[in-house]
């Protein structure tokens, strides 16, 4: 439109409209007819200027468009509206067809009356074209995509159904969780987004192996292994773990997708076989002492017996012989004047009658004691009359020898004890003493009575125990080196030791070869 | 009469021996232990002596070895108490031929039985034989 721009003239305005090619530029009378063309409009619709100055427009309109009335009604809209743009198909001059962007002005004079038309059109077949590839390029790219998505969706729900899934962000925090995660560690989804991923924490991994974890996938690597991780309610859960981290387009982790398996069974399997190994172990080692142990004690016994066999026969032929030589000889004397020889061998007779039934009965009280039958049965008695007694017993064997009891009593006389085993003890004590004594030698008894308990000491001027015997005393059928030419079980000391033990005492012994022996006995006063 | 010489620990079985012997016209010796007897068998050279076999003196004194060196001594015919068992080590250091033990307890019969096989034999008389009591 010409407007006031004085500096401008008419004849430049012409020029630049009739020269533009790239736009068809034109005017239209109010009828509808072309009256001026430019440079543009012939290059874009193909007439010439003689061609179609004085057509009606309607010429460039498709035949559709012509019956639907569509070029009056164009150039209504621009009386109405003053300007009209649109987009609609446009036909060149050889028929051919073309987008085209056109634009109605409604030309007025001073009064605003409508004299004509400007119209600019431009060809947009290549937009249109670029257009629409780009729209069947969206297109594509959005059915790939909604492939993509899809099959993505797909792996999605083939991960979260086989294993249990949770992202984290790179600070550890999480953001997401499938089913099975809150399955496995009885949170809710509510409770664990948002949360540290250390809310499952167990404690159980050394700090060096959590920090090599993040080392590694802070660098972007993969890291697999075995997790021990903590329920909500405390229980403990064992997963097998794949954490992947995802890199952004600087190549540093922006979130960790874990994929976890449960693997508590095989752990629970496992400590379960190690435990049972360990127990079994232990069982085995246990059972191999015990047996070690059976065994020794077998060997003892076996040892035990067969010294008492040898022992036993030993000890029985001996009185056995003297028995049956002096009945021979008793068969000898039948005078009246060999009466006292005749005597000499019953008394001889009698005497290892004596002797082997003392074997025996040591012995079984061996076998008593060992079988725990022998009770204790504690009496009230006078303890000082009672040794005098005990040493009473033993004239007979102290005369044959000449030997002497020195008795020494200190304390209260009146106690509580068992008589039968408290003789036993003493018995057998004394008699060791005047056995393992030469001839005239003395013996010293001294018993002492005090609150707490009763001590009975005797001590001999015999041959005294070898150094090297002195650990054996105790022990069944031990007899000393020193004492193979005179008679014994080796089994006196043994019992002893038992019947003192009945009575919760104790019994030691000091001795030096060729010098004597001393034995010490105690026991606690018995209280009733 | 021929001299017999008795070497036993135990009083009771020695005495008793001893007995038996005299009074079936031997003369006897007694001794309590082996130094005791094999000063006796050197001074009296006995025609035979009794010794107890168990006696634990006899392995430790190196006795018989002793007695086998003894020229005289050595050819005495020993006559062996023993309780059923016969010692091998005593076997090694006393190897005599025809060697006569008697098992205790054994009676008058058996004793003297032994004792005259004995004598014979060191006359010549071949004839051998153990018995138990």
């Amino acid at each position: 439109m010409v407007k006031d721009f004085s500096q401008i003239d008419r004849e430049s305005y012409q020029l630049l409209v009739e020269s533009v090619k790239d736009y068809a530029i034109f005017l239209i009378d109010l009828s509808g007819h072309v009256i001026s063309w430019n440079k543009g409009a012939e290059q874009i619709k193909g007439y010439t200027a003689e061609e179609i100055i004085g057509k009606h427009i309607s010429a460039f309109y498709t035949e559709d468009e012509v019956k639907k009335n569509q070029p009056s009604e164009n150039l209504q809209k621009a009386i109405d509206l003053g300007r009209y743009e649109t987009d609609g198909w446009r036909v060149r001059k050889d028929g051919s067809v073309f987008w085209a962007n056109v634009v109605f002005t409604a030309l007025k004079d001073t009064r605003g009356d409508v004299i004509g038309f400007g119209k600019v059109t431009r060809d947009m077949t290549r937009r249109k074209k670029f257009e629409e590839e780009i729209q069947l390029l969206n297109t594509k790219l959005q059915s790939q995509l909604q492939i993509s998505r899809s099959e993505t969706i797909d792996y999605k729900h083939a991960l979260d159904e086989s294993s249990i899934v949770a992202i984290t962000d790179q600070k550890g925090i999480i953001t997401h969780v499938n089913q099975n995660f809150c399955d496995i560690s009885k949170y809710s989804e509510e409770e664990l987004i948002g949360q540290d991923h250390r809310i499952i924490n167990s404690a159980y991994h050394p700090k060096e192996f959590i920090r090599d974890l993040w080392v590694t996938i802070a660098n972007g690597k993969i890291w697999k292994g075995e997790l021990k991780n903590r329920a909500k309610d405390g229980t403990i859960y064992w997963v097998a773990t794949t954490i992947v981290p995802f890199l952004n387009e600087k190549g540093k982790p922006y979130q960790y997708l874990a994929i976890r398996d449960d693997i508590t069974q095989r752990k629970i399997a496992e400590e379960e076989i190690v435990r049972i190994n360990k127990d079994l172990e232990k069982k085995i080692r246990e059972r191999t002492l015990e047996l070690t142990e059976a065994l020794e004690r077998e060997k003892e016994l076996s040892e035990i017996k067969s010294r008492f066999v040898t022992l036993a026969s030993h000890e029985f032929r001996t009185p056995l012989s003297a028995i049956l030589s002096s009945a021979s000889l008793i068969t000898h004397y039948k005078e009246r004047d060999q009466d006292d020889k005749r005597q000499k061998h019953i008394d001889r007779i009698k005497a290892s009658i004596s002797n082997l039934t003392d074997i025996l009965d040591r012995f079984l009280s061996l076998e008593k004691l060992e079988h725990g039958k022998v009770e204790t049965s504690i009496t009230k008695f006078n303890l000082f009359e009672f040794i005098e007694d005990t040493m009473s017993e033993m004239d007979g064997m102290l005369r044959k020898k000449n030997q002497q009891i020195n008795f020494s009593f200190e304390g209260e006389r009146e106690i509580f004890q068992d008589k039968k085993i408290l003789r036993n003890i003493l018995l057998n004590l004394l008699s060791n003493a005047s056995k393992y004594s030469m001839d005239e030698k003395k013996i010293h008894l001294t018993a002492k009575v005090s609150n707490s308990f009763i001590s009975v000491t005797i001590r001999d001027e015999g041959i005294g125990i070898p150094k090297e015997a002195q650990k054996n005393m105790f022990s069944k059928f031990y007899r000393a080196g020193n004492v193979t030419h005179i008679q014994g079980t080796g089994l006196g000391l043994n019992i002893v030791k038992k019947y003192v033990e009945l009575l919760n005492g104790s019994i030691s012994f000091k001795s030096q070869e060729g010098a004597g022996t001393t034995f010490v006995v105690q026991f606690p006063v018995s209280t009733i | 009469m021929k001299t017999i010489l008795i070497i036993d620990d135990n009083t009771d079985v020695r005495e008793n021996t001893a007995e038996l012997l005299e009074l079936n016209h031997f003369r006897v010796l007694v001794a309590g232990t082996v130094d005791e007897g094999f000063e006796s068998a050197r001074k009296h050279l006995p025609d035979i002596i009794i010794c107890d076999m168990t006696m634990p003196a006899l392995r430790e004194n190196d006795f018989l070895k002793r007695l086998m060196a003894d020229g005289p001594v050595s050819n005495i015919p020993f006559i062996f108490f023993s309780n059923g068992s016969i010692d091998p080590g005593l076997k090694k250091s006393f190897p005599k031929e025809d060697q006569k033990y008697l098992i205790r307890p054994f009676g008058e019969e058996d004793l003297m039985e032994v004792v005259n096989k004995t004598l014979s034999n060191k006359t010549g008389n071949p004839n051998i034989q153990q018995r138990r009591a």
